[in-house]
């Protein structure tokens, strides 16, 4: 049988989750978990935790103690398990781990004659994001990227298969609902899982049309890289 | 002080008291304060690819909700704080069977996310209001509102109809199931949960105590609901979700106990639904119609809210009339 969580130990709960979500929201941890608009909203969110918990502690000292509000329900408990897990744990931002098991982005399906891809800027490699890949192999069987060193940022996974891909997460709301990006490279040898890098590559004609199965892409150069503060699109 | 060391005296209340607090702070500020300190050693041995994606995603379910979950509380708060039963009563017709759908249409205009609306819904309950009225809007708040629409917009470049019947059958679930309830669940307890009424308070300690007293009552069910959602998340192998989608029983029913189990925010889930690209429009309507409606978050919130009872006719009726409803709309409009 789990105690009953005493006045005391909810004014703690209050102030140690508020204390969590500052300091979440100070540095740049939350990135991990949720996009980066939500920094001021967990800011205020965290002080008012902390308020409350102050203003509890303030009041404790005049008025008698109340009988009802001691009576919450046991799953409060669970309240502290978020901010052990965050210190505990330290969860990093998803990865390959993830990638495999996670819903692809999908490219808008429309018709394609809708579609009109403006060329690509005239830079050599012309640096890309993902996404933009995605999109453009998936219409006009990637003509706009035909005969093009792209410039592409991402971390390396790998499928069951062994293929390994550089890969990015698209983020819309928080990490749960992440979408995966990532497009299947050769001609190097991969470095490990998780590892950011850079690469310049060449797109593989024809491969990722429709927007069914990821595009290719034939890697001339590699670079690694440090992760970038914010891992997600 | 002296009073607080009174209360402590009660036979629910652990340990002895120390310094006019119960000994229960202490083992806990001690445990967390150990735990902390011992991070250096602890971190690389819970280093697991597979626990680090579960807590990942259960930390940013619950980061993403608590703003939320907060922003409902202050609303309830206000409710309960300064809104007379007067007041309410002026908005909200008497009859309960004209009450069902205003507070179905006033769902479009409260931006709220599904956190936010159980203790809402609960402070409308404690005002007075009957409580198919306060489910309709519970149900109606985070389904309907313009953040919602807008997102599922975003989601289906180009295909107003989903939107529509989106919005069509998440109106239509929250209302019928108002109706249903007044007809038929009439006698169902509801536990009202009673917060104490200390006379002495002024407005601002009353408006703090019944906000903080919200917030920790549906917090640790949110967590909970965290939890699940992220191991399923994190566990459940993708072959298994993917090989359904071709059947339409098949696809709808996993679609809805997907939504269910998954517990997305209702301004994230048009996006994860135009992701399921192997569904048919109908299954992903269904997916975007009961996740708002009712998810493991939701029904674990409620039934610390409302009581067992309760949830255990609720959470089942709310999934087969948004099922039905889903798919009417999406046979109609799709």
């Amino acid at each position: 049988m789990v105690a009953a969580v005493t006045r005391a130990t909810q004014t703690l709960l209050l102030a140690v989750t508020g204390a969590v979500l500052v300091r979440m929201a100070a540095g740049d941890s939350y990135l991990r978990y949720v996009n980066s608009w939500m920094r001021w909203p967990l800011i205020a969110c965290g002080v008012f935790l902390i308020v409350l918990a102050l203003a509890d502690l303030w009041r404790d000292q005049g008025s008698q103690g109340d009988e009802h509000d001691a009576h919450v329900p046991r799953a409060a408990w669970l309240l502290f398990a978020p901010s052990l897990v965050f210190f505990l744990v330290a969860p990093p931002a998803l990865g390959a781990h993830f990638a495999e098991r996670a819903q692809n982005a999908t490219v808008p399906i429309k018709d394609a004659s809708e579609v009109s891809l403006p060329p690509l800027p005239e830079a050599d490699p012309v640096p890309l994001t993902l996404d933009d890949v995605l999109f453009r192999a998936a219409y006009d069987d990637g003509a706009t990227l035909a005969d093009r060193r792209l410039e592409l940022t991402g971390f390396v996974s790998r499928d069951k298969s062994g293929t390994w891909y550089v890969t990015q997460f698209g983020m819309n709301c928080c990490a749960a609902d992440a979408t995966v990006m990532r497009v299947a490279a050769t001609g190097v040898e991969p470095p490990p899982d998780d590892q950011w890098v850079r690469v310049v590559a060449t797109h593989v004609p024809g491969t990722g049309d429709g927007g069914v199965d990821s595009p290719e892409v034939t890697v001339e150069e590699l670079e690694l890289i440090e992760a970038p503060k914010n891992q997600y699109r | 002080m002296s009073g607080s060391t009174k209360q402590e005296a009660r036979p629910t209340a652990p340990g002895r008291n120390v310094g006019g607090l119960p000994l229960q702070v202490y083992v806990v500020f001690g445990v967390l304060g150990a735990l902390v300190v011992s991070q250096q050693w602890l971190v690389p041995r819970l280093d697991s690819p597979a626990l680090a994606t579960w807590s990942t995603i259960f930390v940013a379910i619950v980061v993403q909700s608590i703003p939320f979950l907060v922003g409902g509380v202050l609303l309830a708060g206000v409710i309960a704080t300064l809104l007379s039963e007067k007041a309410l009563r002026r908005f909200v017709p008497a009859n309960p069977t004209l009450g069902v759908p205003v507070a179905g249409l006033a769902g479009v205009a409260l931006p709220g996310c599904e956190c936010a609306s159980v203790p809402v819904a609960g402070s409308l309950m404690r005002r007075g209001v009957a409580p198919a009225v306060a489910l309709t809007f519970l149900l109606a708040a985070p389904a309907v509102n313009p953040v919602v629409l807008v997102s599922t917009a975003v989601a289906f470049p180009d295909r107003p109809e989903v939107v529509l019947a989106r919005f069509l059958a998440s109106l239509v679930t929250a209302i019928a199931v108002g109706w249903l309830w007044l007809r038929f669940a009439g006698r169902v307890p509801i536990l009202h949960r009673q917060r104490g009424h200390d006379h002495a308070e002024g407005a601002a300690q009353a408006f703090l105590g019944s906000v903080r007293h919200d917030f920790i009552h549906a917090a640790g069910f949110l967590v909970l609901g965290a939890m699940i959602a992220a191991a399923i998340n994190t566990f459940v192998p993708r072959e298994i979700i993917d090989s359904v989608a071709g059947n339409f029983f098949l696809a709808v029913g996993s679609m809805a106990i997907f939504a269910f189990v998954v517990a997305l925010c209702s301004e994230a889930d048009a996006f994860v639904a135009a992701s399921l690209s192997a569904f048919s429009d109908t299954a992903k309507l269904v997916f975007m119609v009961v996740g708002p409606a009712m998810d493991v978050k939701l029904a674990s919130m409620e039934s610390g809210q409302f009581g067992g009872a309760f949830a255990l006719r609720f959470v089942p009726l709310v999934i087969v009339v948004a099922v039905l409803s889903a798919c009417g709309m999406g046979w109609w409009l799709l």
